[in-house]
């Protein structure tokens, strides 16, 4: 019988996914022929590793439920972790202030004064080492699996160095922790630059220092994660997020290879954790993740020539579309989050969180953050599709439309190639432009009803139906400045002083930064003091924005 | 006939960090709708309502999220109510806060999910043509 190939509705309005796929109205085996199975799929657990890193999947490594905290002074985001902790979240996710950490602004600078009570808003006033042990008081981070802050390249090693020196102090050796950095590009560079931000080939960089410090010392601990997470929620569509992340991960490679300290199978694995994005189209959502596996092996076997398996395993986190949850009628956000969580499961990524329904409203309070948990534990042990390993394998619709992802993320990473590399498509803006003109084209199709977003432009409702409590986080300027003078005035300058040169010393040369680091922060150096020594050593960037 | 002056907007976020999808589009739906606009990026009180006042802005339109003291400082120093541009945020606002910026002077408030035509078209219906 023939099938029906129709690739428009009834109003001939051409039908495609998020990205722009065009979608026929059903799918058969004529649509998979060119699949090869065990070139293209593999077993679960094998390469490509399109159906899953590995053979059991959830049956024995359940998804680590991974949601992002942070707000007020650092006690107050330790007590929020050990919360999530409590009631079963299996790692934490500990968000630093935007101001004084992201961007290691002094807390006196006058940007920073002028919007004060911000202080503490987005994240925790992380100034120094005192500030993350008070952050992780009571939490047992040997046997945690953590990212202790540290989400843009100017932040990161300092974060990690506290991180590390809590766990010293503590009698931890390092090689014990399991945790993964971030250090991500698209943050610093792509959604949201912040003042004074080190040039993007400074971020590479200290990315890579940290690369080699825990390839060396820490073999539990990814020191950057990718997330295209946030390429995609500044705009960019499913192979665009991949395309860049993968182009992230090249300059990784490049330059740690270039070093010449570690071979491919050295450090591959320690790279090869990314952040994706579900947004709003279930299946292609899905069809990424599978794609991205595939790509990722073929791209560090053929390109990179990689004899470890493990050096080719993809694991994937995701954190579901914040900009997907939406103001009106909030609750309905956590039907979304659960959406995007059940893609990415299908999917099979390796670690998750969801969105907080009360997101677009507030920073989440405790109630939404534990529905986030509670979405992510229902599906683990209530929804039945753990029990087998990529279930969708096979499928001539998803099959076929993960063929044409991996055509479409190979294509746009050779079009980063041809531009220069990440860091030239960030410097040049081409990036941006790229993000600009996603962002807009899906402004256009929600304000044209095009794309249907209940609550919002379609069913809405005048009054609104749920009304749900606005958290609230601390005003801490007062407290964390006081901490931060208090760090200043009672440590040993000598010995800071010493310290902080030797820090210099690695930044102005070739040595690595964390050992240095390590001891600065021992000695009292604080997240501005770090930040300014950066910024003296490499200078600043100005984002090159579209508008 | 009378050549009518394009009207101008200031378009800036309050926070320090960079967050620009939100203000990028409207700044691109404004500019479409024959809206003259500056992009301010990230600004101090004191930076939007010089920036404001020295070009001489029909419509300040700030980004703003979770605390306001900074939209509070900006209107102050932008001048007498009356006397002072069309103010609107958009942004991150719980539903409380909406009657509170209101009440602070933001002429009006449009929060996540808002139409950018309802944006043009309060402008255009409450800027006066010169």
């Amino acid at each position: 019988m023939k099938k029906t190939t129709t690739t428009t509705t009834h109003d001939h309005k051409p039908v495609t996914t998020e990205s722009g796929i065009p979608l026929k109205a059903s799918y058969g085996p004529d649509d998979v022929q060119a699949l090869d199975y065990e070139t293209d799929l593999g077993e679960p657990g094998q390469g490509p590793y399109t159906r899953g890193p590995y053979p059991e999947m959830y049956r024995n490594r359940p998804w680590r439920i991974f949601q992002l905290t942070g707000y007020g002074l650092p006690e107050d985001a330790g007590e929020r972790i050990r919360f999530m902790l409590d009631h079963g979240e299996t790692g934490f996710i500990l968000e630093p202030d935007l101001m004084t950490v992201y961007g290691m602004l002094d807390i006196d600078d006058p940007d920073v004064v002028a919007r004060k009570e911000e202080v503490g808003l987005y994240g925790a006033t992380l100034l120094s080492l005192q500030e993350f042990e008070r952050a992780l008081e009571g939490i047992a981070i040997e046997k945690t699996y953590a990212h202790p802050g540290g989400v843009t390249p100017v932040c990161s090693c300092f974060c990690h160095a506290c991180y590390f020196s809590v766990a010293e102090k503590r009698g931890i050796a390092l090689q014990e922790l399991s945790g993964t950095g971030e250090a991500d590009f698209f943050l610093s560079y792509l959604a949201t630059p912040i003042k004074d931000v080190i040039p993007p080939q400074a971020a590479l960089r200290l990315n890579c220092d940290l690369i080699e410090f825990c390839t060396e010392h820490m073999p539990r601990w990814m020191p950057v994660s990718i997330p295209g997470t946030n390429a995609r929620e500044t705009g960019m569509n499913n192979y665009q997020q991949v395309g860049i992340a993968f182009a992230n991960a090249i300059a990784y490679i490049d330059e740690v290879l270039r070093r010449g300290r570690f071979k491919i199978d050295d450090f591959a694995r320690s790279i090869g954790g990314f952040g994706f994005c579900p947004h709003t189209d279930f299946f292609e959502d899905i069809a990424t993740y599978r794609a991205a596996r595939r790509v990722w092996y073929k791209l560090i076997t053929e390109r990179y020539g990689a004899e470890n398996p493990r050096s080719a395993q993809l694991r994937i986190h995701v954190n579901v579309g914040g900009s997907t949850s939406t103001y009106q009628q909030p609750l309905n956000n956590v039907v979304r989050g659960s959406i995007g969580m059940m893609a990415a499961a299908l999917g099979g990524v390796q670690s998750a969180g969801v969105t907080a329904f009360d997101e677009a409203i507030c920073i989440p309070s405790e109630q939404a953050h534990l529905m986030s948990l509670r979405t992510q534990q229902i599906l683990q042990l209530e929804s039945g599709i753990t029990k087998v390993a990529d279930p969708l394998g096979g499928s001539y619709f998803v099959e076929s439309l993960t063929d044409e992802m991996e055509k479409r993320i190979w294509d746009y990473m050779e079009r980063i190639e041809n531009e220069g590399g990440l860091i030239a498509v960030l410097n040049s803006g081409w990036a941006h432009r790229e993000a600009h003109r996603e962002a807009l084209e899906d402004q256009r199709k929600i304000m044209t009803n095009e794309k249907k977003v209940v609550g919002v432009n379609c069913h809405e409702m005048e009054e609104e139906p749920y009304e749900i409590p606005v958290f609230r986080a601390p005003e801490v300027y007062t407290i964390a400045k006081s901490r931060d003078d208090a760090v200043k005035r009672e440590r040993d300058g000598e010995q800071a002083r010493k310290a902080m040169d030797a820090f210099r010393g690695a930044l102005e040369g070739t040595d690595n930064v964390m050992p240095p680091l390590m001891d600065a922060v021992k000695a009292g150096a604080t997240s501005s003091e770090i930040g300014n020594l950066q910024r003296e050593v490499f200078g600043t960037w100005k984002p090159p924005l579209p508008i | 006939m009378q050549e009518t002056r394009r009207i101008r907007a200031l378009i800036y976020s309050s926070t320090l960090e960079g967050h620009w999808r939100g203000v990028a589009v409207v700044t691109v739906a404004l500019r479409d709708a024959g809206i003259e606009v500056i992009y301010g990026g990230p600004l101090t009180p004191e930076q939007a309502a010089n920036t404001a006042i020295q070009e001489d802005v029909d419509v300040v339109g700030v980004s703003v999220g979770g605390r306001y003291q900074v939209v509070e400082k900006m209107l102050a120093l932008l001048g007498e109510e009356g006397q002072r541009p069309l103010v609107i945020a958009g942004g991150t606002i719980a539903p409380p806060d909406i009657p509170v910026l209101k009440a602070m002077g933001v002429d009006e408030v449009f929060p996540p999910g808002s139409r950018l035509d309802a944006i043009v078209d309060y402008i255009k219906d409450n800027v006066p043509v010169v």
